[in-house]
């Protein structure tokens, strides 16, 4: 910079025939003058934005805006400096900290301030620490029980939705009801004539089941039979397997399933058959299902 | 990251060459050793390898599996994703409605079975059967993969993957709509002489 | 400087606050111990981060452990370690026929009992070794000739074997877990008890020794 030509403006001066308005002319010379640090610090009065009023609240812990003496350049750290003694006299705001509206403020705000600032007055009494901590685990407490419950909900729905839950049906005695392609009535339940002398603790019990097929499809039950449980009154169950079943299932006749089953011995009179339309439904136990009264 | 900065970054890694090795070579495909012993044409029937009036070409293998759980055999197939003989692709199928690859039986005592378990070595046979009538390959090429024990990104659980590399799109990817195509990285090459066996 | 009439005014000066509260004086010691506490407190939380499961072990199942005769009692099954023994093959007595199982290694022959809770399950088996090694049952023994093909029912024991193919330098320090077999749309949490084989060096070596030639079963 300090080689340039201090006159050379960067403008083409225009033709000299055609004076204009912009022709640039020579800037008078001006005085020093010093720009910084300021000369004194700037009035609080000159800030546009409005800064919240400090009520006569007990005295906060660092005093903002200290008011260097007219004059003297403020060099000073910038909140350390002690406060000020009120200038006497001719402070605006003298010792009464709302005593009239200096500088021009409108009434209104100093009155909107004056009613906020009237409850903030009030100290609220500190709670108790003993509450607090209370406060404090109980919020931690449901916080985290909110936490699991939405996960734990979002995992049960996650399990329902790949195996929904059984809908079981009960059936009453002698009675048919519909499951999958066959409508199905259970017989009887009775001791099996075969009795395993190993096991005394267990009887095996022979199902007598009636399908009658409903649709072309139920034949399929002839090879993949369906799922069959003999279930106690408390949710515990065992496994009936197909011993006979019929060759072939044509829709309105009646065929007969045969199976076995083995249950504890004091049970044979209170299990109940209950049937699923598959060997994986009966398997997960979802999906409807059929529970014949005896 | 340090430690991958410093060598260079990813990117720049240098592309691994592609090692040729021949009969009685032993790869490291760090899920499983595989020594490659032999290949050979012969009736099956014996080692419960296919039936006694068609012919099989066995690539004969000792497979130690030294991941720390027990895996079937068949992974093989994954393994060692191309098999040529004499140039000609057998594995990847041409047809691409093959979908199944060659039978891999572990083979002892007169038996096939399926199991590898961790830390043993099994004789393992990869059988492919001939058309009848058609000739003996001279020599088949095996390109091996390596397994990465790789960590899924959504569920951040690992599984034994062959490491793959973004493979230019097939026309069957194309008719398919499939935009990119992985393919598993060869980094070993095992040429075979192949002998033939009668009976 | 023409300053107009702002709208903040200039802040009061405000009024000789209430006579600061002598500050009270901490000693040195508690200060020390304050910090000391906090140090404690943030090694803590550092140290429970490293326990955080990962993803593996989260998706494993909740596992209930023994040693032999112990019963396991999970939510689904209760299981009890009955017998270890060793065997170099393996005959499978078939009502037409005979299967003989080989190996270059040494079958460990698990006698395990189990009842059910609710309803009948069928339970695979694995070995895990000392070194965290997992072996399947065998295929060189058919699964019809295993516990893993029984329905395992509610109301009484069942009893049945498993066979496992490993080298002998591996039965010390090894377990084996019983579940239900995981399924793909099961659930996620599978209970599995584990039996202590409670073989050490010095007894699996023994036992090897002795080792039967033929172990027959029916199946």
């Amino acid at each position: 910079m300090s080689d340039q030509n201090p006159d050379e403006t960067g403008v083409f001066p225009p033709p000299a025939a055609e004076p204009s308005w912009f022709t640039p002319s020579k800037r008078p010379p001006r005085p020093d003058a010093r720009v910084w640090p300021p000369a004194e610090a700037e009035p609080r009065a000159t800030s546009t934005v409005p800064i919240p009023v400090i009520a006569d609240r007990p005295l906060p812990r660092r005093q903002a805006w200290p008011t260097p003496p007219p004059g003297a350049p403020y060099d000073g750290p910038p909140y350390a400096a002690p406060a000020p003694a009120p200038p006497a006299g001719g402070a605006p705001f003298g010792g009464a900290p709302f005593g009239g509206a200096p500088f021009g403020v409108p009434a209104g705000f100093e009155a909107e301030h004056a009613g906020a600032a009237q409850p903030a007055r009030r100290r609220r009494r500190a709670m108790p620490k003993a509450a607090k901590i209370g406060l404090q685990f109980f919020g931690a407490v449901a916080l985290a029980a909110a936490f699991l419950g939405v996960r734990g909900y979002d995992a049960i729905h996650r399990f329902e939705a790949d195996s929904p839950p059984a809908q079981v049906r009960q059936v009453a005695k002698g009675r048919q009801a519909p499951l999958g392609d066959a409508k199905w009535r259970l017989e009887g339940i009775a001791l099996a004539t075969q009795q395993s002398p190993d096991t005394p603790d267990r009887v095996m019990l022979q199902i007598d089941l009636e399908a009658t097929a409903l649709n072309d499809k139920a034949k399929n039950y002839a090879f993949s039979p369906p799922g069959a449980y003999l279930a106690d009154k408390s949710g515990r169950t065992w496994l009936a397997l197909v011993s006979e079943s019929p060759q072939d299932l044509k829709p309105g006749v009646p065929a007969r399933f045969t199976l076995l089953s083995a249950v504890p011995k004091g049970l044979a009179d209170q299990v109940e058959l209950v049937l699923w339309p598959g060997d994986y439904q009966g398997k997960n136990q979802s999906g409807p299902s059929l529970r014949f009264d005896r | 990251m340090g430690v991958t900065a410093a060598f260079g970054g990813l990117k720049d890694a240098p592309a691994k060459q592609l090692e040729q090795l021949g009969k009685g070579a032993e790869v490291d495909q760090v899920r499983m050793r595989t020594k490659f012993e032999d290949a050979v044409v012969r009736p099956g029937g014996k080692d419960g390898i296919g039936t006694s009036d068609k012919r099989y070409l066995q690539i004969i293998m000792k497979v130690t599996n030294q991941s720390d759980a027990t895996m079937l055999a068949q992974i093989m197939d994954d393994a060692l994703p191309t098999v040529r003989a004499d140039g000609k692709t057998l594995k990847p199928a041409a047809d691409p409605d093959v979908t199944l690859g060659p039978r891999v039986v572990v083979v002892s005592g007169g038996h096939a079975y399926d199991q590898l378990h961790p830390g043993m070595t099994a004789t393992v046979v990869m059988a492919f059967e001939l058309a009848s009538g058609q000739p003996a390959p001279e020599r088949v090429v095996i390109g091996a993969a390596t397994y990465e024990w790789y960590e899924s990104f959504f569920s951040e659980t690992h599984y034994w993957v062959p490491v793959t590399e973004e493979a230019p799109l097939t026309a069957e990817d194309r008719k398919k709509g499939r935009t990119v195509r992985y393919e598993p990285v060869i980094d070993t090459q095992v040429s075979l002489p192949v002998r033939e066996e009668a009976q | 400087m023409a300053t107009p009439p702002g709208l903040v005014p200039d802040a009061p000066p405000l009024p000789p606050g209430p006579p600061e509260a002598p500050r009270r004086h901490v000693p040195a010691w508690r200060r020390a111990a304050g910090a000391l506490l906090g140090l404690v407190l943030a090694a803590g939380a550092v140290y429970v981060q490293t326990r955080v499961l990962t993803a593996d072990q989260l998706d494993d199942p909740l596992t209930v452990s023994g040693g032999m005769h112990d019963e396991l009692e999970t939510d689904l099954f209760s299981a009890r370690l009955e017998r270890v023994e060793f065997a170099r093959s393996v005959r499978v007595k078939k009502q037409f026929s005979t299967d003989e199982a080989t190996t270059e290694h040494v079958f460990l022959i698990v006698k395990m009992g189990a009842t059910s809770r609710r309803k009948p399950v069928q339970l695979t088996a694995h070995l895990i070794t000392a070194g965290g090694l997992s072996f399947d049952p065998t295929d060189r023994v058919d699964a019809r000739a295993t516990m893993a093909d029984k329905w395992v029912q509610p109301g009484w024991w069942r009893s049945g074997l498993y066979f496992f193919e490993i080298p002998p330098d591996k039965a010390a320090g090894s377990r084996v877990v019983l579940s239900e077999p995981k399924t793909l749309f099961g659930d996620a949490f599978i209970p599995e008890t584990s039996s202590d084989l409670g073989l050490d060096e010095a007894k699996a070596r023994q036992m090897i020794d002795a080792a039967k030639d033929v172990y027959e079963v029916s199946g």
